[in-house]
């Protein structure tokens, strides 16, 4: 696993792209060095105490010796984060956690990513060689994320959002359950977003027997298997699993999908 | 000039500094290593080991409030004897004194974790813990001075290190139980815990925590640990360390000054990992500035 380093970054670049929907990039070469796609990094949002923790954010992408974060202003912490402005500091600590496992023993890729979980498949997309097929949803629209950059690059991309502003309206497990059979049983599945989303996704992979990993969130205090408190249920090894360290990428089958649904 | 004296006495324990790191907020000690050079702290107080494994509660487990942060973990840890098989090699390695925190389900219990601890290397003391919110029956330990004292002297009479009782801020006085602990042979006290307290969600109507209540740290508990800090220091002989929201070098300097004789850093650790240097750090900067020469002309110095 790569080092974690506790780096003071330089907010670098910081713009909107759609209502509430910001991309930030961040000067931090030891993160930067050593990323790989499923991390995350303990960002302080802001200066003093309010919010008083850090928050995790997902590395959406990596460009020479600087992180790029995507993400939507849902609350407190992300409000504070949308205020930062270039030139800006910020204690960033990471890249934490377990990334994705890619490359062996997959003939095609299978991206699913939900919302704030598109971001770190951007990163996965970048780094892996062959090019694959992608289900991308968001609420709407001018919440979705990737779309262009995939394509650009190659990736066969489905989309899917709530209101049916762009692509299929509904859920993007709905459209991923629909091309469920035409994918090789040697694909592997990546998926990122809402719990009930990579549940049901995960559920249509262990019917089909196809390798399923899953990135989880949690609400996180330290972010390095310290304080205990994100933990998911698992189904053996242990009742619980930190998903700072042991995640937040897992093999889908190791978690107790029917525990975790009841904490939500 | 000349540093200042920052070392200080706990029963025959010497601290370089009194900056400690409280139990359940720096793991033990490893995970910490490589982001903080943990021989500039005072000592370490490992997370709470009881004699069997425990799994903890239920998620969620942490929600942030105001200032401050809820946890209902539930004293997950790996059980005494993977502690002592796991843990500890390292613990004896590193440069600080090094305090392990025992919590037991009755006084019996307490003891037989104490026995259990009382022929390894390496530790320098023992904190028991009496007071966890977040366990069945956890915080009965700290509400009864008789219970409290019945594990302290059970405690006392198996093992030879000091021993220092970590009281709860969830009783009407600190006072009763804080003098209870002395007399049954306490070394230290280390207050506050905790304070219990939940928060809700409103849209879907239930608790933030998995376990609908949870212990309150951070900031916002600071001018409650300095109240009891204050109250329990003017009843006792025996070294308070004050433990609730230090942030700062500043902050610990309230402490000494409250009637504590060293201090636990908490949920700072969460924010920043070198939170315990720069404690440190602010803490002689205070002393430079203010001409103090040793920690005895700090510790219960407020003026009245």
């Amino acid at each position: 696993m790569s080092r974690a380093v506790d780096a003071v970054g330089t907010v670098k670049g910081h713009e909107e792209l759609g209502p509430g929907l910001f991309r930030l990039v961040i000067e931090a070469p030891g993160i930067a060095r050593s990323a790989r796609p499923g991390q995350f990094v303990q960002m302080k949002v802001s200066p003093g105490m309010d919010p008083l923790l850090r928050r995790p954010m997902s590395i959406a992408g990596v460009r020479g010796g600087r992180i790029e974060i995507l993400y939507e202003v849902v609350g407190k912490g992300t409000r504070a984060l949308s205020q930062r402005r270039i030139g800006e500091t910020l204690p960033v600590l990471g890249p934490l956690g377990r990334g994705f496992a890619f490359g062996k023993g997959v003939s095609f890729s299978i991206l699913v990513g939900g919302g704030s979980g598109v971001p770190p498949l951007l990163f996965l997309a970048e780094r892996m060689k062959g090019k694959g097929l992608a289900f991308l949803g968001a609420r709407t629209k001018s919440l979705l994320l990737g779309e262009k950059e995939l394509r650009k690059s190659g990736w066969e991309v489905e989309v899917s959002t709530d209101d049916g502003t762009r692509g299929h309206r509904g859920f993007v497990s709905d459209i991923f359950a629909k091309r469920l059979s035409d994918f090789p049983s040697r694909g592997g599945v990546y998926a990122c977003g809402p719990i009930p989303m990579i549940q049901t996704v995960a559920g249509l992979c262990a019917q089909k027997k196809m390798a399923c990993q899953v990135s989880l969130e949690a609400m996180m205090a330290c972010g390095i298997g310290i304080c205990r408190g994100c933990v998911v249920p698992v189904r053996a090894g242990g009742k619980y699993m930190d998903i700072c360290r042991e995640g937040p990428v897992v093999e889908a089958n190791r978690i107790d999908w029917g525990a975790l649904s009841k904490t939500l | 000039m000349n540093s200042p004296d920052l070392s200080v006495s706990i029963g025959n324990l010497r601290l370089k500094n009194p900056v400690l790191v409280a139990s359940g907020t720096f793991g033990y000690g490893e995970e910490m290593a490589g982001f903080t050079n943990l021989s500039r702290l005072g000592g370490i107080v490992t997370k709470t080991v009881t004699r069997v494994p425990r799994s903890g509660n239920p998620p969620p487990r942490t929600v942030e409030t105001a200032g401050g942060m809820l946890n209902s973990i539930g004293l997950e840890n790996v059980g005494i004897e993977r502690f002592i098989a796991e843990k500890m090699p390292f613990l004896r390695r590193v440069k600080t004194v090094v305090i392990v925190n025992i919590a037991g389900e009755d006084p019996p219990d307490f003891v037989a974790l104490a026995r259990r601890l009382a022929g390894e290397d390496g530790i320098d003391a023992l904190e028991l813990n009496l007071s966890c919110p977040n366990v069945a029956g956890g915080m009965d330990f700290s509400r009864d001075p008789e219970l409290a004292s019945k594990v302290v002297s059970g405690v006392r009479g198996v093992i030879r290190v000091p021993l220092i009782a970590k009281l709860s801020p969830n009783v009407s006085a600190i006072e009763p139980i804080a003098r209870a602990c002395e007399r049954a042979g306490a070394d230290a006290l280390s207050l506050i815990n905790t304070l219990v307290g939940m928060a809700v969600d409103i849209r879907s109507r239930r608790p933030r925590l998995g376990n609908v209540f949870g212990g309150l740290s951070g900031p916002a508990i600071k001018p409650v640990a300095l109240a009891m800090v204050h109250k329990a220091a003017r009843v006792v002989g025996i070294p308070v360390i004050g433990v609730g929201g230090i942030m700062t070098g500043e902050d610990a300097v309230e402490f000494l000054l409250a009637g504590a004789a060293a201090v636990q850093i908490g949920t700072a650790n969460f924010i920043d990992p070198r939170v315990g240097e720069k404690v440190l750090a602010g803490l002689l900067n205070y002393c430079r500035k203010e001409k103090v020469k040793g920690l005895e002309e700090l510790v219960g110095g407020l003026k009245i």
